[in-house]
């Protein structure tokens, strides 16, 4: 059983986890409502420490305090509470809610698509139901409610490796920790970038678009094409060239002419036979 | 080009939901773990969700949403009924395994909360169907009662928990479902012990078998008391000896068990004597109880007969009466029926239909109505085991006469229906004739080979034995084939399909044919079975038994005289037999009888063993065909550090186009090409669990590059900190693996290519003029070249479920990597990316020469998905064949979803894309020759007022 008792720090306590008798139960809580206090006071040094009490004698509505947690918490052992994740959630780095009873942990988290807040089902991308989430490469996979939370239950302490499988939108996959020495922390982590999160929300880094938009119709793309070029070129020549012939000096042209004769040099004209007879 | 199917797999479990006014469906739940809603009318899907790998459906049920139970009865989710949204998921916990149970009982309704009762791991819960909320639980495995039935008493909010103690203590609980609370327990020893399934006969009787098989034990629990009464098997006048089994149903007062092949129909009588009812052979099929209007109860009976299949619908309890009797004609291809699920509907005049939903042995799924079958689905085609390809005939140029006249008349016929498809006088039936003569004369579906190789048959093997050829244009099933079961195997498996003949050069008249090997049972030494199939008409032209397992099947690079590969098979005693057994093929093999190398992957004892061809087999049977082997090589895996996970060996039809590489600085590197490669990756034993499950220090991946001649080791690399799943790739000279970095917390992707050093001597001029030189050797393992490795390693963002590579005709394009990610889409990566030769700041000469600028991850580039916006659910694996055009290559994705596309790695350059303008082409050739002609007349016009003037 961790304790919080200065500086945040969580300190492992020699009794073990699930036997807590009940007349230990009212010094601990009064620690640990030492601590939140503490908490409270000592904002600024913001450590990642979560709080895990499993005593019988308090019993809090789990649901309604992991809803603050932006989690949902469904654990065989009501009597297992959370009871100060409330206070705590507002100065710890901490993301998910897990539980230490002995089936293992489970990991809460929400998924943001962009369409999910506006309801807009239309669209095939921000439809909740075609999202997977899937834990560490296929070992559970679950879907999403239609509020976008999800859960794994049954995890063991360690790093696990969290992937949302959604058509249209590119997530990152996200490091979740569990730690098995100061049960109830859990630490998450995008591993793309590399950003630590604050809660298990999960947003699209990118959407995708699966298909090139094809260039709209335009007369410049057909100009631009190598057979507009061509055709461009021939229309430049048949009916531009004569202009310009045509505004040449003729005796500056036959001057060009004779020059040309003069050298020798095998023009085109020649080579074609009955062009060279004008 | 493309084209996507969506398949659900073989149907478990379906519930009808057809009360409402609007959409009828059903809702199925399959052997895929797959949840569809299907429509009742055309059979298509209207949701669906592959649920992962160990998420396996126990129980689905309609209340308010769908219910579905998973996980071994751990996990309950609710999916909307319209559009299939998850609703709520909950997580059932309990210590011990049990029977997982899902009942959602009729009328026990608190405001508009439905309740949902679960039975498992020990435990009965009540959960709430409205938010998942588990209402009460109660642990029965606390006093180790394993529950068998959870039976709601008509019409009260009281349930009855049965289940046994031990073997032979029977126990009954009596709760309130509302809040949990014990009513009534009651417990009673039967010395006979009890073994197998409870059929309930009753809201309080159930009939179970006592531990020798022999004796029905029919248990009443009425009135807080317990009564067993025993009927020997025997006494009923049956033959109680081998199998017998009581099969689960949920029929009023009688139920079925099955007794070796033939099933019993027994009735519980008033006064509680049990009555042969009915005895039918085992491959009829009962339905549960549908109640329909007023309490009244019906079931379905199915029965074969011949090429007919005959479904009666019988009211519960009365055997002789028939409600509906139908016949209908079913294709031998389906096999036999497996399930049938019924529901009723009402007719026009009030009186009642009834509708069947039948799922038969080749995994299909019919809707049969008054005696027709509305619709049907192929899904073993969710469940593929095995690709291979097959050419499409020749088209034949010389006809004969009476096919002419055949043809003619066709074709007569063909132009009527066109004709009057255009004067809009044609019926539906005739668009429909229309369009498919339209789709069989459609350039991309035709049945015949095309010049560029695009027109293909997929020939594929699926888990329920049965074979489709599918068209490579549209997809479509040209043929299937369910494979003929022989007497004496009961439960064959198939594993691999070969091809086993392709003729092209002579024996041109000879249809190619796959070779299918299966095997008779489960375990490897079971014997095998071969079957051979014709490509193009989809007959079975063979199959044999035979006396000895195949452990591995090995086709050689050599064929005989009509085309037929030769293939040898290893049993488990290490020998091997040669096919075909003909005399040409052993004069063949003996040939080349030194020459014939092979590997074996232990992956449990962490051995791989290289063998060769030793001597004939001396048996007291002399079998020409079967040869002893021994042992040349063995590499051992040390056990406590190392665990094979992946072993990956290059594809055998794979054509490298050039060896050499010549690189920026007017280098030539020379690649080591061999067809004898093996990849292999082991981890530590501890890290070979799924990610999170060890540390990073205690992890690690070391992958190998082996030559399967000799057995050298030609490269070895440790990767610390990193643990599988391994997926690779091994093409030309280099390997691309994919495996998880526990530091990092990343996937990554490493290449590692091979350079043959030897080689590279050869770049003086001088020594290539005289012919010094060594490039025309062969490649060979006999020699022991020096070589030279380059690896490289990237972050990868996705989990992947499968890697290929692109194949191309000649190999010259550039290859493509082709990556199955966990969002079940395939990613094109260009080989480019993965090139050991990136640097952070390539030279001016490398970036001409194509180099990447180093980046620590691969690009996911979205345009690059080459199923764009499609998923191929449950993703299990990618072939790629090439086509003749050298820069495409065919790529065929399966998984529950089937995937088919075109891809040109370095685009299309031998050939014109799709989008290529004609229509600009011919405009442009117009207006050149009018400019032509205009132009001529316009100079004939100027030379004649030059020559006036």
């Amino acid at each position: 059983m961790p304790l919080c008792i200065h500086h945040h720090r969580c300190v492992p306590s020699s009794a073990n986890q699930g036997g807590t008798s009940d007349g230990d139960v009212s010094k601990k809580s009064e620690l640990a409502h030492r601590s939140v206090l503490h908490n409270l006071r000592n904002r600024e040094q913001l450590f990642p420490c979560k709080f895990h009490h499993c005593t019988s004698a308090i019993e809090l509505d789990s649901t309604q305090n992991s809803v603050h947690m932006a989690s949902i918490i469904r654990s065989k052992s009501v009597l297992s509470v959370f009871f100060i994740n409330l206070f705590l959630s507002l100065v710890s780095s901490a993301v998910a809610v897990s539980s230490g009873s002995g089936d293992g942990f489970s990991i809460s988290g929400r998924v943001k698509l962009p369409g999910m807040s506006l309801k807009a089902f239309g669209s095939p991308g921000g439809k909740a139901s075609n999202v997977k989430v899937v834990l560490n490469g296929g070992e559970h996979v679950t879907f999403l409610r239609p509020d976008g939370y999800f859960s794994f239950q049954n995890m063991s302490a360690g790093t696990h490796l969290i992937e949302v499988a959604a058509i249209g939108y590119f997530f990152s996959p996200v490091r979740v920790d569990v730690s098995a020495r100061h049960p109830g922390k859990v630490q998450a982590a995008l591993t793309e970038t590399r950003r630590g999160l604050n809660e298990l929300v999960l947003e699209q880094l990118r959407e995708e678009q699966y298909y090139e938009i094809r260039e709209p119709f335009s007369i410049m793309s057909l100009v631009k094409s190598p057979m507009g070029l061509m055709m461009g070129f021939m229309l430049v020549v048949v009916f531009l060239m004569p202009k310009l012939m045509e505004n040449m000096d003729p005796e500056e042209m036959r001057r060009a002419q004779e020059e040309m004769r003069s050298q020798g040099v095998p023009s085109l004209a020649n080579l074609i036979p009955g062009a060279g007879r004008s | 080009m493309d084209w996507h199917q969506q398949y659900i797999g073989k149907v478990k479990h379906a519930v009808f939901h057809t009360q409402k006014t609007g959409r009828k469906r059903v809702v199925v739940s399959t052997e895929e773990n797959v949840i569809a809603s299907l429509d009742l009318r055309h059979g298509e899907i209207f949701w669906r969700h592959v649920l992962g790998i160990n998420d396996v459906v126990d129980g689905i049920d309609i209340a308010l949403d769908v219910i579905t139970l998973s996980s071994d009865g751990s996990t309950l989710r609710a999916w909307n009924l319209p559009d299939g949204q998850m609703v709520w998921e909950s997580f059932l916990r309990g210590s011990k395994h049990s029977k997982p149970l899902l009942l959602v009982p009729t009328n026990l309704k608190v405001d508009k909360d439905s309740l949902i009762l679960v039975s498992s791991k020990g435990c009965l819960h009540a959960v709430s169907s409205i938010d998942g909320e588990i209402l009460w639980t109660r642990d029965f495995a606390a006093e180790s009662v394993e529950v068998q039935q959870v039976i709601q008493l008509d019409e009260s909010d009281q349930i009855y928990v049965v289940g046994y103690a031990g073997s032979s203590q029977f126990h009954a609980y009596q709760i309130n479902a509302m809040n949990g609370e014990l009513l009534n327990h009651e417990t009673a020893a039967f010395s006979g012990g009890f073994v197998g399934d409870v059929a309930l006969v009753s809201s309080d009787t159930l009939v179970t078998l006592d531990t020798t098989r022999s004796i029905l034990v029919t248990v009443s629990f009425k009135n807080r008391k317990i009564a067993f009464q025993e009927t020997h098997l025997s006494n009923l006048g049956e033959d109680s000896s081998g199998m017998v089994e009581i099969l689960p149903s949920s029929l009023t007062g009688m139920f079925t068990v099955k007794i070796n092949n033939y099933k019993l129909f027994i009735r519980l009588t008033s006064e509680d004597k049990l009555e042969v009812v009915h005895k039918v052979d085992h491959e009829t099929v009962v339905s549960d109880a549908l109640v329909f209007s007023e309490g009244k109860e019906a079931f379905a009976v199915v029965e074969h007969g011949g090429s007919k299949v005959d479904i009666t619908v019988k009211p519960g309890q009365d055997w002789n009466n028939n409600l509906v009797q139908e016949s209908i004609e079913m294709d031998h291809q389906r096999g036999l029926v497996h399930k049938v699920f019924i529901n009723n509907y009402l007719r026009t005049d009030r009186s009642h239909g009834f509708r069947a939903l039948i799922v038969m042995e080749d995994h299909s799924l019919l809707l049969v109505q008054q005696g027709k079958i509305v619709w049907n689905r192929e899904d073993a085609l969710a469940s593929i085991i095995d690709v291979t390809t097959s050419e499409l005939p020749v088209e034949k140029e010389g006809v004969s006469v009476a096919k002419v006249e055949h043809s003619l008349f066709e074709w007569l016929k063909g132009h009527m229906l066109k004709l009057k498809g255009t004067l809009m006088l044609a019926s539906p039936e005739d668009v429909a004739a229309i369009q498919a003569i339209r789709l069989k004369s459609s350039e991309k579906s035709k049945m015949t080979r095309d010049h560029n190789g695009f027109r293909k048959l997929l020939i594929v093997l699926t888990k329920a034995r049965k074979i489709f050829a599918l068209h490579s244009g549209d997809g479509r099933v040209v043929w299937s084939l369910l494979l003929h079961k022989s007497e004496a195997c009961d439960s064959p498996t198939e594993l691999n399909l070969y091809q086993w003949q392709t003729p092209h050069h002579h024996a041109m008249d000879e249809n190619p044919s796959v070779l299918v090997v299966g095997r008779c049972g489960v375990s490897s030494k079971a014997p095998a079975i071969l079957s051979f199939v014709d490509t193009y008409t989809g007959k079975e032209l063979n199959s044999f038994d035979l006396v000895h397992s195949a452990v591995q099947v090995m086709p050689l690079p050599f064929t005989d005289s009509t085309e037929q590969r030769l293939h040898l098979l290893v049993d488990d005693d290490r020998r091997i037999h040669l096919y075909p057994k003909t005399s040409e093929a052993i004069s063949i093999f003996q040939q080349e009888f030194s020459n014939i190398y092979w590997y074996s992957v232990e992956a449990d004892n962490g051995i791989i063993k290289g063998h060769a061809v030793k001597s004939k087999c001396a048996g007291e049977v002399l079998d020409d065909f079967c040869f002893e082997t021994r042992v040349l090589w063995s590499i051992i895996f040390p056990m406590e550090s190392e665990k094979i996970i992946a072993a990956v060996s290059r594809k055998q039809n794979e054509v490298v186009h050039t060896q050499a590489k010549v690189t920026s600085e007017q280098d030539v590197m020379y690649k080591y090409i061999s067809k004898n490669l093996l990849f292999v990756a082991t981890v530590a034993p501890k890290a070979s669990g799924h990610i999170g499950s060890a540390d990073p220090d205690e992890a690690w991946l070391v992958v190998y590059l082996i030559d399967t001649i000799t057995g050298r080791i030609l490269h070895r690399m440790t990767h610390h900190g990193a643990q599988g799943p391994v997926h690779a790739v091994l093409s030309e000279n280099w390997v691309v693996y994919h495996y998880f970095n526990l530091r990092a917390h990343r996937y990554e992707m490493s290449v590692t290519e091979i350079y043959d050093q030897s080689r590279a001597e050869n770049k003086d001029v001088l020594k290539l003029v005289l012919g010094k030189h060594n490039l025309t050797a062969p490649v060979s393992s006999y020699s022991r070249p020096e070589i030279t490795t380059k690896s490289q390693t990237y972050f990868f963002t996705h989990s992947v479920k499968a890697v290929a590579v692109t194949s191309t005709a000649k190999g010259i394009t550039s290859k493509q990597l082709l990556i199955g990610t966990i969002g079940d889409q395939v990613l094109a990566l260009d080989k480019r990316f993965l090139d050991p030769r990136r640097s952070i700041n390539p030279t001016q000469a490398e970036k001409e020469e194509g180099i990447i600028p180093l980046a620590d991850s691969l690009p996911i580039i979205p345009q690059s998905y080459v199923t764009h916006s499609l998923k191929v659910e449950g993703l299990r694996g990618i072939l790629t064949v090439p086509a003749k055009l050298e820069s495409t290559t065919l790529v065929f994705a399966y998984g529950v979803d089937l995937f088919y596309t075109r891809l040109a790695p370095s685009r299309t350059y031998d050939s014109l894309t799709e989008d290529f303008s004609y229509a600009l082409l011919l405009l442009t050739i117009v207006a050149l020759v009018a400019a032509i002609f205009v132009t001529w007349v316009l100079s004939e016009k100027k030379e004649l007022r030059e020559k006036w003037r």
